[in-house]
């Protein structure tokens, strides 16, 4: 098996001494990377004044930084990234067509519009420029600022956009991040880090990110990192088990950001039924849904309910809508969608058992882990719908939009929506019921940062709100003048 | 060719391993593997033969694959059941009562033809195990049920009552010994911490434990002298799943339910104090005796030492068994779990085993910390990706399977989900000619990727989570 060698980048230094072995379980590709004990010393941004040199940056000095970093993360001429595209071959899920295009893709994140827009849609540039004023009703004139913090991010691995947005979100609210690499992703970080080192060493943005790897739950590393002395916040993507670690080291002063997993789910009308042209544009809709970025991300689709009727009549549609979004989904390009690197054994020996129970279920696809559409005749998943991977949706038939309510919990995130109309009829009532993003069909892999993520504002939270009151005694009742 | 002396010694080890060995447990573990292989070889062709048209799922599966005949151990890899088919039915059926549709569903997978079988008025779990219990031969017994759906595995008398009976020689006898496990009970007592009645697998057998180990009901000592809900165990476990995933709503229960299920848990609450009456006095009423315990490793830890408080040791006679193993369930095993035990009991036989409900026998763990698997199980190592079988020589790790000789009324070929690495060579020290698993044995489902995080979220985060919130609900 092949051993990649990675390094540790603080604050604009490079580490590489002291390696040790990770990985390497489950076929992956083992790294070597600084033993994170001999990284502790420096790790950790000690003095919180340190943060200063942010605020002598304008906000456009920022983005202007952030734009030129977009501008040479191209991979067609950035040794960095090509190098990490080539060894993240060997650490990632994705297929080689597929990692390729979201390496060609990262960098724009970093477009001028882009990192503007993740700014003041969530938070307002002004708020994060300078101090804005509020005169309030009783009298107080209010100063507010969203300032930065030392954070530290425990960042997912499924797809390098994951870092970008986070070294944007970073830069933009002139905080101090630590990045904890994940271990199906332990190189785009680097990358990015090694390209602004090269083409600014001493500016303050570069000498804001740290990128390291520890293998998540390392108790002596990370009760000695993880403190209100050096951290204010704790962003964290994924997994329970990496939350489970995290939760123990939240005291008053360190804040957790906790971007849960989640799963995604589709609602199809009736609607989808009016013709077979509805029915094909639905199935490509879908298939896109279910497909891209083989199924990896949390706003896959994966059970997918259709208000075709609980009936003969309906499942005989589903299963004719189900062939079709099979035939889709081995039409989308390479690039967006192929046959999963690899798949689940579990996964496949349900399908492999469900073949075999014909009266319940309909299996289209599945023979050799190219994906499959699993039609389930009763109007319920599939008991393994929580495993649903590689490109394996489930469809199930009810009798009304509604009724797919059931199948939505704290873990659902985006729902696909067909028709647009149904959307408006759905949106007061999913997020009861856990949904966070509704989403028009065919678009749910695609998003924008900017917006609210997992029903909250991570970059928000990622400030610290301050504020400074002015209180005249003429206007406000004064506590120490009162008898 | 094969005599027909092989033909009749391999019917004999299939239909009945402890006649073929003498009832003697240093036979089982010391007929040369080279001989074995070929027994099993022609005891696999009888049973596909036997129940390839007599069990509609494995015909279908033999049609599938186009497996008409067997002529190497390893053809019959591409039908053996994967470990998912005794639930692969639609849950909504079993949430909706559909029984008689569960009966059907239940029927492709046993010899027994249910066509028969009036479940029309089943309206819950332990109705329906009744209304087969009352029209059938089988013994249908199921899983736990813990992640929140349960298997329903049939079963008949006689291969229950065959089962027991082999495991009393291999539990009951020191390994080159030459004495003779006889037909008689051993006439010990039974710890049994759980229910008495009850259609869980493991109830289904207690009374062949009566038959052959205790010899009479009195030396059979239960928590629970009553039935066990199939009904409450499921929907506890329905329920703390339907808890982890914030939608608590979508378990509907009836009236008549959520009263059982309120005494359930005011008997899950009442345990620690039970647990202690059960250790004070039906505990010490036996003392001095050989006795059989068994049950999950936390309950009996948890008995220990309720005894060991009260300055109980070495209770029993020193060939008293400990039979014990399971899952962590939600609790940390500490390192030296065994010593209360051995402690309090007084025994030096803590007997670990590799096991599970669909084989019926015991792989016992030797003092070089081996597993040594019993003779009439066939065992397989296969690719864990494409199911395939690895070579049968030297030291393979892989998925573990299982071919059952002695599985009458389903089909004995099955696919674990288990991680184990299998040392063909057969050369244990500790003088077993069987080939032996390592003692490290996982589940594939637990060693996906290493500190891999990403933003979706995986049926593993939902059963870490769902052990984390049983962990509140559990211990003392």
């Amino acid at each position: 098996m092949a051993t990649i060698t990675g390094a540790a980048f603080i604050r604009g230094e490079i580490y590489s001494d002291s390696l040790v072995t990770f990985g390497g379980r489950g076929g992956d590709a083992s790294f070597l990377a600084p033993d994170p004990m001999s990284l502790l010393d420096h790790l950790p941004l000690r003095d919180p004044g340190a943060l200063r040199d942010l605020y002598e940056l304008k906000f456009d000095d920022i983005v202007d930084y952030l734009v030129e970093l977009g501008e040479g993360l191209d991979l067609s001429k950035n040794e960095f990234v090509q190098e990490a595209l080539e060894h993240s071959y060997l650490m990632t899920d994705m297929t080689p067509p597929l990692l390729h295009r979201q390496y060609s893709e990262f960098r724009h994140i970093f477009r001028r519009e882009f990192v503007r827009q993740m700014a003041d849609v969530p938070i307002g540039i002004p708020l994060l420029e300078d101090w804005q004023e509020v005169q309030l009703s009783d009298g107080r004139l209010a100063s507010i600022r969203a300032m930065g913090a030392r954070s530290l991010h425990i960042v997912a691995g499924n797809s390098p956009f994951v870092t970008a947005i986070t070294i944007v979100r970073n830069a933009i609210t002139r905080s101090d991040a630590i990045i904890k690499l994940p271990s199906n992703d332990p190189l785009t970080a680097l990358a990015i880090a090694r390209t602004m080192a090269d083409f600014a060493p001493d500016h303050p943005l570069t000498k804001h990110l740290s990128v390291a790897y520890w293998k998540g739950g390392t108790e002596e590393f990370e009760q000695r990192l993880y403190l209100p002395s050096n951290l204010e916040k704790i962003v964290a993507w994924g997994g329970f088990a990496s939350l489970k670690h995290v939760t123990r080291y939240i005291h008053p002063g360190l804040e957790l950001i906790s971007l849960d997993p989640k799963r995604s789910a589709t609602v199809i009308g009736q609607e989808a039924f009016a013709s077979e042209a509805s029915m094909r544009e639905v199935a490509r809709r879908a298939a896109s849904d279910m497909g891209s970025l083989n199924q990896l991300g949390c706003t896959a689709a994966r059970v997918i309910y259709v208000a075709c009727g609980t009936g003969i009549e309906g499942v005989v549609k589903l299963n004719h809508l189900g062939e079709m979004i099979y035939e889709a989904l081995l039409g989308l390009p390479g690039s967006i969608s192929s046959k999963p690197k690899r798949f689940d054994p579990e996964l496949r020996d349900n399908i492999r058992v469900l073949k075999s129970f014909e009266d319940y279920y309909t299996v289209i696809g599945g023979e050799e882990d190219e994906g499959a559409v699993i039609v389930s005749h009763a109007g319920e998943p599939v008991d393994f719908h929580t495993s649903l991977a590689g490109r394996v949706a489930n469809l199930v038939p009810i009798d009304k939009p509604l009724d797919a309510l059931r199948g939505m919990s704290a873990y659902t995130q985006t729902i696909g929506i067909y028709p647009e109309a149904l959307k408006s009829e759905l949106r007061d009532i999913l997020p009861l019921y856990g949904a966070q993003r509704m989403v028009s069909l065919g678009y749910a892999n695609t998003g924008n940062s900017s917006l609210p993520q997992d029903a909250i504002e991570p970059t928000r939270r990622m400030c610290k709100w301050i504020v400074d009151e002015s209180c005249d005694p003429a206007r406000i009742p004064a506590p120490w003048l009162e008898n | 060719m094969t005599s027909s002396v092989d033909l009749r010694r391999a019917r004999q080890l299939a239909d009945d391993p402890g006649v073929f060995f003498e009832g003697n447990y240093t036979k089982m573990q010391s007929i040369a593997w080279e001989d074995l292989s070929k027994l099993h070889l022609e005891a696999l062709k009888i049973r596909f033969e036997e129940k390839r048209d007599a069990i509609p799922m494995l015909e279908k599966l033999s049609n599938q694959a186009k497996v008409d005949t067997l002529s190497t151990i390893d053809d019959v890899v591409p039908v053996l059941f994967d470990h998912t088919t005794y639930k692969s039915y639609p849950n909504a059926l079993l949430d909706s009562g559909r029984f008689d549709q569960l009966t059907r569903w239940l029927d492709k997978l046993t010899t027994h033809d249910l066509s028969d079988v009036d479940a029309s008025h089943c309206d819950n779990i332990d109705s329906w195990m009744d209304a087969l219990d009352k029209q059938t031969d089988l013994k249908v017994g199921h899983s736990s049920g813990s992640t929140g759906t349960m298997s329903f595995l049939p079963r008949g008398a006689e291969e229950l009552d065959k089962y027991i009976r082999n495991m009393k020689i291999e539990l009951f006898q020191e390994f080159g010994s030459d004495e003779v496990v006889q037909d008689e009970p051993l006439n010990l007592h039974v710890i049994y911490p759980f229910f008495r009645h009850g259609a869980s697998s493991h109830i289904r057998a207690l009374e062949f434990w009566v038959k052959h180990f205790a010899g009479d009901e009195e030396r059979l000592h239960v928590l629970y002298p009553r039935r066990m809900s199939s009904d409450v165990m499921y929907l506890s476990a329905r329920i703390q799943a339907a808890a982890a995933r914030g939608n608590l709503d979508s378990v509907k229960l009836s009236d008549e339910m959520r009263e059982r299920m309120n005494e359930f848990h005011k008997l899950q609450k009442e345990l620690p104090q039970l647990l202690e009456k059960y250790v004070e006095n039906e505990l010490k009423s036996f003392a001095g005796e050989r006795v059989l315990a068994t049950g999950p490793w936390t309950i009996n830890w948890d008995m220990a030492k309720i005894g060991l408080e009260r300055g109980m040791r070495n209770m029993y006679s020193p060939d008293s068994v400990v039979l014990t193993g399971g899952g962590t369930k939600g609790r940390e095993v500490p390192e030296d779990w065994r010593e209360p035990i051995r402690e309090f009991i007084g025994s030096r036989r803590i007997q670990a085993m590799y096991g599970m409900t669909e084989c019926m026998g015991s792989h016992l763990l030797c003092e070089h910390e081996k597993y040594h698997i019993a003779p009439w199980i066939i065992p397989y190592v296969l690719d864990p990706d494409t199911c395939t079988p690895l070579p049968r020589t030297g030291r393979v790790t892989g998925r573990a399977a299982f071919f059952d000789l002695t599985a009458e009324v389903l089909w004995g070929g099955f696919i674990t989900g288990d991680e184990v690495t299998i040392n063909w060579a057969a050369n244990c020290p500790c003088g077993r000619t069987s080939p032996y698993f390592d003692y490290k044995i996982q589940r594939y489902k637990d060693i996906k990727g290493d500190d891999k995080i990403t933003c979706a979220a995986s049926a593993e985060a939902h059963e870490e989570a769902l052990s984390f919130l049983n962990s509140f609900g559990t211990g003392r």
